[in-house]
């Protein structure tokens, strides 16, 4: 008997098999239209990773309101930031922080025990960070984050540390990875944990035109520095990870280029960028500087606490990029515009109010 | 018409599917026969409503012309003509072009005692196309998710459907299916050589046959696929091109809304090395 045929036969139903039963497969869903009828700019249901779906849910409840309409700078001592809030506002706020940053830590993750008007604890001077950051992204950002606005909740979701950061690294010795001197994680349950950070640091931190696509269809002496070009990709990878959309969300991918081409969510989109190179540059990284630059596990309340897979020693600061906020979603399930009727201090007064008090001899 | 010498015996009467010996005659050197007609007339059909939809549409622009499908909220519902509708006729008539022409050459072919490799094959490109604008359309519930019929406007689709599983080289069909276009292209190019080098001796020596390449390659490479089998290697190859090209399409989105390179996560997650989520 040939033994061919059966070989082959039992090949292939194992083969088959195999394709059925060991990849996820996706069944069948119907997608969103976002452009014209022609090019197909689809959307489909976001299915982004258990990560993400597990920190989508709603915000804790609000704390109640204290009748207090004392002003907060006469009621408390040492108020620096929420100077425009009431006593009663001012504590409903803060207990608010504590649930959306720290529930288990609690009042004490910044402030130093009983005495409240201390600055002893770094966490402290961050958390004002935090919160002049949030005033200025209200007032200032609207462009990308609209009337929704964002909260600490929209990055922190009950913990300390957002669990969507990045940390610039120091690159490998030369010759370290197969004599590759490229940045890229060695180990991930995912294909996108493998990518390196270095775009990152390129377009979140700094700022990189992203300018690689030639404008010709023939060659016209433009050229793109291949590495340029790949860490781009990186950068346009974590925000299509970081907010469950493919790239036809934004561009006509034949003319990634061309705003002319471009669907209206590109402005958003870049916008964003803008304001994401603006909270690492000019509130994160002076952060850095305050904070230790190497941290251990952290189950001591006192500290900061990473989450589970970036636990383990880390150089560097945390930054932020799309997905800090996105998790996973175009718009953000944040509860924001609700949260910021209940909470009119993290909406700040602006750059324009800041700039005509400075007019005025006054302190910004 | 001036009849070729040997043209002659390839004017056999009878072996029509339909119609009996109704169109069962040429044109010149053409054959009609019922399946003839019916493709000419949804060629001509098709290629007059797209010029009607030009008619109607932005511009004559040659390469701007796009005659685009229903909007994917209209599902799988008709569409009025000017919303999709003459797309979906057009679609229609493509269709019955080209399995008029197939089954054309199934006439043919038993006219002539061949087997049916010719329609075969044919059938594969007319299932990709199917693929493509009428099986992934109907699996994802909307036709709006076809093709355009446009210069530009087809190039713009498959960049985005592309990008819409944001690499798609890392589609596992996609793969198969760009192995063996270039594969078929490779062999071709192969057998082409081979074939010009022994019909082309060079002057004063004889042509080489069948059993003389078999030697040659036997000889230089330890092995021969043979004269028939290396049609047969063709064949395979340029078929299992358009059946995989047909998959990879189908496959993209009915089955896998995600980017391309996430399919492969299945690898990093095999419980022989993967660590529950966790680093």
């Amino acid at each position: 008997m040939r033994i061919g045929p059966p070989i082959l036969a039992v090949g292939l139903v194992c083969a088959g098999l195999f394709t059925l039963f060991v990849p996820t497969w996706n069944l069948p869903t119907k997608g969103t239209q976002t452009g014209p009828n022609g090019p197909s700019l689809v959307q489909y249901a976001p299915t982004g990773s258990p990560l993400f779906q597990t920190r989508n849910g709603p915000p804790p409840a609000n704390p109640t309101l204290i009748e207090d309409t004392r002003p907060a700078m006469e009621a408390y001592k040492n108020v620096t930031v929420l100077t425009d809030l009431n006593a009663g506002q001012f504590m409903q706020l803060q207990q608010a922080i504590t649930n959306w940053v720290a529930p288990q830590q609690g009042c004490d993750f910044c402030h130093a025990g009983a005495d409240f008007a201390s600055d002893a604890k770094p966490t402290k001077a961050a958390a004002r960070d935090m919160i002049k950051m949030v005033r200025h992204l209200n007032a200032d950002w609207t462009e990308h984050v609209g009337a929704a606005g964002v909260t600490c909740w929209s990055c922190h979701r009950g913990q300390p540390v957002p669990a969507e950061i990045w940390f610039s690294r120091p690159p490998h010795p030369q010759g370290a990875h197969m004599d590759k001197p490229e940045n890229w994680n060695e180990s991930g349950d995912s294909v996108r944990q493998f990518f390196p950070n270095a775009g990152y640091e390129l377009y979140l931190l700094q700022d990189t035109p992203g300018l690689a696509q030639s404008y010709t269809a023939l060659p016209n002496g433009q050229v793109a520095d291949q590495v340029v070009v790949k860490r781009l990709y990186e950068v346009m990878m974590q925000m299509s990870a970081g907010m469950g959309v493919n790239c036809t969300y934004c561009h006509n991918s034949r003319a990634f280029y061309d705003w002319g081409q471009s669907l209206p969510a590109r402005w958003t989109g870049y916008s964003g960028i803008q304001m994401v190179r603006d909270i690492n540059r000019n509130v994160l990284l002076p952060l850095a500087v305050r904070m230790p630059q190497t941290r251990e596990t952290a189950d001591d309340p006192h500290t900061i606490v990473l989450p589970d897979r970036m636990r383990g020693p880390q150089e560097g600061n945390g930054f932020v990029l799309c997905g800090t906020c996105h998790y996973g979603l175009p718009k953000p399930a944040d509860h924001a515009q609700e949260l910021l009727t209940v909470f009119p201090g993290l909406k700040g007064p602006g750059r324009e109010h800041a700039a005509s008090a400075a007019d005025q001899g006054g302190q910004p | 018409m001036a009849m070729l010498s040997f043209e002659r015996k390839y004017r056999i009467a009878g072996g029509t599917l339909v119609g009996g010996s109704l169109f069962d005659f040429w044109v010149g050197p053409f054959y009609v026969g019922f399946f003839g007609v019916t493709a000419a007339f949804f060629a001509l059909l098709g290629t007059l409503l797209i010029v009607y939809g030009a008619a109607i549409g932005p511009t004559w622009a040659l390469f701007q012309i796009s005659i685009d499908p229903p909007p994917i909220a209209n599902g799988l519902a008709f569409a009025p003509l000017k919303h999709g509708g003459l797309w979906q006729i057009i679609t229609v008539c493509a269709l019955g072009a080209f399995v008029s022409w197939a089954l054309r050459q199934v006439e043919i072919c038993r006219k002539l005692g061949m087997g049916y490799h010719v329609p075969v094959a044919f059938s594969f490109a007319i299932l990709a196309y199917a693929s493509l604008n009428v099986v992934r359309p109907i699996l994802l519930g909307a036709w709006g998710y076809g093709f355009p019929y446009g210069i530009m406007s087809h190039l713009d689709w498959v960049s985005n459907v592309g990008y819409q599983h944001l690499h798609f080289h890392y589609n596992p069909a996609h793969m198969i299916a760009v192995t063996c276009f270039f594969t078929t292209t490779f062999a071709l190019g192969l057998h082409a050589g081979e074939i010009l080098a022994a019909a082309n001796p060079g002057k004063g020596k004889p042509v080489k046959y069948d059993e003389y390449e078999s030697a040659y390659f036997r000889d230089t490479i330890a092995y021969s696929i043979g004269e028939i089998g290396i049609h047969r290697l063709g064949y395979f190859l340029a078929l299992n091109a358009g059946l995989w090209s047909a998959v990879c399409i189908i496959i993209s989105g009915p089955f896998w809304t995600q980017g391309w390179p996430y399919w492969w996560d299945w690898y990093l997650n095999l419980p022989i090395w993967s660590t529950g989520g966790k680093i």
